[in-house]
C-alpha cells in the first residue's frame, strides 16, 4: 500500500462517455509528486503540438498533490491545468477549500478530461463509483443553484462541486473554475477549457482516509500552527490577505488607473482594506480543509443580497476592482467579487481588461460607439457590474471586445492600444507590482503561466504547487520536508525538494517552447518600464537591460541556455526527464552540461513505471 | 500645546495595540514631538521594520507631528529596497 498518493488517476473521455484508471507506480510519483509536475506531465504527453486551447484536443487536469487532504493546516490546496486560452501556453492554476481533499478522500489523485461531450455533461464521483451524466438541467445556472441542485440529486449534503459558470460555458477566455462557490482556481483560463468540453461540474463525495506513512509529525503540525498562531499567522488569522495595504501606497507601488499612479486616496484605500471588512457587520473568517489559521473572508450584507457562502475580496481582488479602477466603495467591491464568483470570471483579468479599456476610454481610444453606449469612467462601480454580465453572456459589443481578455481586445481595438496592456505572456498581470516588489520582478518574466502571483517560477512556490501545499503557511523548508516525508515515507531532503521544483520548471519550459514560445515572452509589458506618475517611485524606471539580466540568471540557474532559455539536455537527463524531450523535438539545447547548476548537478532521477489498471 | 493624533496599526503590527487587535489608538503628544516619539511610544521589538504614513503620504523619523493628523504604522511590503527615502 502507497502513502500520500492512492495511484489512481482517472482519466475520462468525454466524447465517448467513458472512463479508465491509470496507475504509475512509486517511482513516477517520487518524481511528479502531482499537481504542476503531473500537469506537465500530461500537457506534454497527451496535447498534441499546437492545439487550440479550446478544441477537444486539450486536456483538462485536476491534480492534487502528495500532501492534498491530509490532515494538517494549508493541505487543501489542487491545482487546474490545461493549455491556457489564455497565453497558448503551460497553464495551472491553483485553489484552496475542501474540493480537492474531497477528492482524495474519494481514493482519487487526479482526473484528466479528454475530448468533448456532446451535449453538457458534468462528473459525479462517490469514492470508487465514477459516472458522466446529463447536465442539461444544470447548464446555464449559476453557481449556488448548481451546487444546490447536485447535492438535491444524489442526497448528499457534505458533496463538494467544482464547476465552471456562465462565462466558462460562452467560453470567455479568462473564465475560472469553482469549487466550495468561493474558492477558485482563477488563472488562465481553466473555466473556458472546462466550458469548452461541455463539462459543467465535477461533484465529488469521498468516505476514505488519505494513507500516510507517519501520522504524527503532521498532528505535531496542525499543533504547532495553533499553539504559534498568534506570532506566526496573526495577520492571516485575522484579516487574511488585503490587510495593510497602505503600505503599498506609502511605498508608491499600488496598482492604480492600469498601473499607471503607484499611490490613490489614503481615505479610500483604507475603506476598502481588509481591516475595514473585517469590521463589516456579519463578517466572519473562515477556513479551507484541516486548517486553523482560517483567512478565509466571509461577508454578509442581507440588503444587498451579499452571501457569506460567496467568500469576500481577497487582497487580488480589492487591488483588480477596487484600488486598480478606482472604486473606493466597500460594499461595490464585494459586490463585485461575488458577482464575478457567480458567474466564474477570474477577478484579476477581469480588473485587467476592464482597467485596460477605462484608460482607453480615458483618451479616446474607445469611444461610445465601440461601447454600446456604456461611458466607462474611473470608479464608476455600478458601470463595471453591468459589464461583468455582458462578459459572461459575450452580450453586446463590450461584452463581445473583453470577453477575450485585455490583449485580444487591443488587438482587435488597434490604435496602438496594446501598449497600454499590462500582461505577461497574454495574461494580465496580478496585483503585485514588480517596480515595487523585487519578488514579482524576479517572478513575472519567467513564470510559465505569464502575469501570475503565485505561477510559480521561484522554487519554493514551484515545490508547494506540485505537492499540494499552500504558500501562505509558515512552514520552514524543513518543516516542509518532514511534512512529505511524513505522509509519503521517503526519505527526502532539501536537494529533493529542489529538484521537484526544477523539474516542473523545465517540463513547464519545454511545453511553452514547442508550443513556439520564445524568450521575447519572457519580459514585461510597456507600461512596467514606466515611472510611476505619483509617490515615491515616480522618480524610478525600470529598465528593459535590467529584466533581461534577471532572466538570464534564472536561465542558468535553472541549467537552460542563457541565451534561447531552452533546457540543456544535461538538465533534463539531471532532473530524470530526459525522456519528455520526445514530446518537445527541437526544444533541448545540446550544449555540454559543465554549465549545470548545483541543483541540477546534484539530482538523482528515478526510473519511470507505468502500467494501467 | 498638545498634539492629537489617531493611530492605525496595520498587520502583524497590530498585535502591539493596546487595544489589539482592531480600532485605532488615540495618542496625545506634546509640541514638537515627531514621528520617532511615535513609534518609541509602542513596544515594537527593536529588529521591526515601521513604515510610517502621515495623513497619507510617507514620513521620515525626524519629521514633525502635525495635529490632528492620521498616522499609519505598516510593516514594509517590498522590503523597502525600492524606496527613496530612509525610513
Amino acid at each position: 500500500m502507497p502513502n500520500g498518493y492512492w495511484d489512481r488517476i482517472l482519466h475520462v473521455d468525454l466524447g465517448t462517455g467513458t472512463t479508465r484508471v491509470e496507475s504509475f507506480g512509486e517511482a513516477f510519483w517520487r518524481r511528479h509528486l502531482g499537481g504542476r509536475s503531473l500537469i506537465a506531465h500530461y500537457l506534454l504527453t497527451e496535447v498534441p503540438i499546437g492545439t487550440d486551447p479550446l478544441s477537444p484536443d486539450n486536456v483538462l487536469v485536476f491534480a492534487a498533490g502528495v500532501l492534498t487532504g491530509t490532515p494538517f493546516p494549508g493541505s487543501g490546496r489542487h491545482s487546474v491545468g490545461a493549455k491556457s486560452p489564455m497565453t497558448g501556453l503551460f497553464g495551472e492554476s491553483e485553489a484552496g477549500g475542501f474540493w480537492g481533499a474531497e477528492l482524495r478522500h474519494a481514493g482519487w489523485d487526479a482526473i484528466v478530461f479528454h475530448g468533448r461531450a456532446e451535449k453538457p455533461v458534468y462528473l459525479w464521483i462517490k469514492d470508487d463509483h465514477v459516472e458522466v451524466r446529463d447536465a442539461a438541467s444544470i447548464w446555464g445556472l449559476e453557481t449556488a443553484a448548481v451546487e444546490d441542485a447536485l447535492r438535491a440529486e444524489h442526497g448528499e449534503r457534505l458533496l463538494k462541486v467544482a464547476q465552471t459558470g456562465i462565462a466558462g460555458e460562452n467560453l470567455v477566455r479568462f473564465a475560472l473554475v469553482v469549487n466550495d462557490l468561493n474558492e477558485v482556481a482563477g488563472r488562465g483560463g481553466m473555466g473556458a477549457v472546462m466550458g469548452s468540453k461541455n463539462l459543467k461540474a465535477i461533484a465529488v463525495r469521498g468516505t476514505q482516509k488519505v494513507p500516510v506513512a507517519d501520522a504524527k509529525p503532521l498532528q505535531a503540525t496542525a499543533k504547532w500552527v495553533t499553539e504559534t498562531m498568534e506570532d506566526v499567522h496573526y495577520n492571516f488569522h485575522h484579516f487574511g490577505t488585503g490587510a495593510g495595504i497602505i503600505g503599498k501606497h506609502l511605498e508608491g507601488h499600488m496598482i492604480v488607473r492600469n498601473f499607471q499612479d503607484g499611490q490613490w486616496d489614503p481615505d479610500k484605500i483604507h475603506a476598502i482594506d481588509a481591516k475595514t471588512i473585517a469590521e463589516t457587520d456579519g463578517f466572519k473568517m473562515d477556513g479551507c480543509y484541516a486548517c486553523s489559521v482560517r483567512c478565509k473572508k466571509r461577508v454578509k450584507d442581507e440588503a444587498m443580497n451579499l452571501l457569506p457562502k460567496f467568500g469576500g475580496p481577497e487582497y487580488e481582488t480589492i487591488g483588480s476592482i477596487g484600488t486598480n479602477l478606482t472604486i473606493g466603495d466597500l460594499p461595490m467591491v464585494m459586490l463585485l467579487n461575488q458577482r464575478l464568483n457567480q458567474v466564474g470570471i477570474d477577478t484579476v483579468s477581469f480588473g485587467g481588461t476592464i482597467a485596460w479599456a477605462m484608460e482607453c476610454f480615458d483618451r479616446g481610444l474607445l469611444t461610445t460607439e465601440d461601447t454600446g453606449g456604456i461611458e466607462l469612467r474611473w470608479g464608476d462601480g455600478a458601470t463595471v457590474l453591468k459589464v461583468v454580465d455582458l462578459i459572461a453572456r459575450r452580450e453586446g459589443p463590450l461584452g463581445r471586445l473583453l470577453a477575450d481578455g485585455a490583449l485580444t481586445a487591443a488587438r482587435r481595438l488597434g490604435k496602438k492600444s496594446e501598449q497600454y496592456v499590462v500582461h505577461v505572456k497574454g495574461l494580465e498581470v496580478a496585483m503585485h507590482d514588480p517596480r515595487g516588489m523585487q519578488g514579482m520582478l524576479k517572478n513575472y518574466p519567467i513564470n510559465p503561466t505569464g502575469g501570475d502571483h503565485t505561477g510559480g517560477a521561484h522554487l519554493k512556490t514551484s515545490y508547494r504547487n506540485t505537492v499540494g501545499l499552500c504558500i501562505f503557511l509558515g512552514y520552514d523548508d524543513q518543516r516542509t520536508i518532514e511534512l512529505v516525508r511524513a505522509a509519503t515515507g521517503w526519505d527526502v531532503d532539501e536537494l529533493e525538494m529542489r529538484t521537484v521544483a526544477s523539474r516542473g520548471l523545465s517540463l513547464a519550459r519545454l511545453f511553452n517552447m514547442r508550443e513556439g514560445m520564445t524568450t521575447d515572452a519572457d519580459a514585461l509589458p510597456q507600461r512596467l518600464h514606466e515611472p510611476m506618475l505619483k509617490g515615491p517611485l515616480s522618480d524610478k524606471k525600470l529598465e528593459r537591460d535590467e529584466v533581461r539580466d534577471i532572466v538570464q540568471d534564472y536561465y542558468r540557474s535553472q541549467g537552460w541556455h542563457e541565451d534561447t532559455g531552452a533546457p540543456f539536455t544535461g538538465t533534463l537527463e539531471a532532473l530524470g526527464i530526459a525522456n519528455y524531450s520526445d514530446f518537445a523535438s527541437g526544444v533541448v539545447s545540446l550544449a555540454g552540461s559543465a554549465t549545470l547548476p548545483p541543483v541540477v548537478v546534484g539530482a538523482a532521477p528515478v526510473a519511470q513505471e507505468r502500467h494501467q489498471e | 500645546m498638545t498634539l492629537r493624533v489617531e493611530v492605525h496599526l496595520h498587520g502583524g503590527l497590530l498585535r502591539y495595540s493596546p487595544d489589539a487587535p482592531r480600532g485605532p489608538v488615540r495618542r496625545e503628544y506634546p509640541a514638537g514631538a515627531r514621528v520617532a516619539d511615535v513609534l518609541a511610544s509602542f513596544d515594537f521589538p527593536a529588529e521591526r521594520r515601521v513604515i510610517v504614513g502621515v495623513n497619507g503620504q510617507t514620513a521620515n523619523l525626524d519629521d514633525i507631528l502635525p495635529d490632528g493628523a492620521r498616522i499609519d504604522l505598516v510593516p514594509p511590503i517590498s522590503g523597502g529596497q525600492h524606496l527613496r527615502k530612509d525610513h
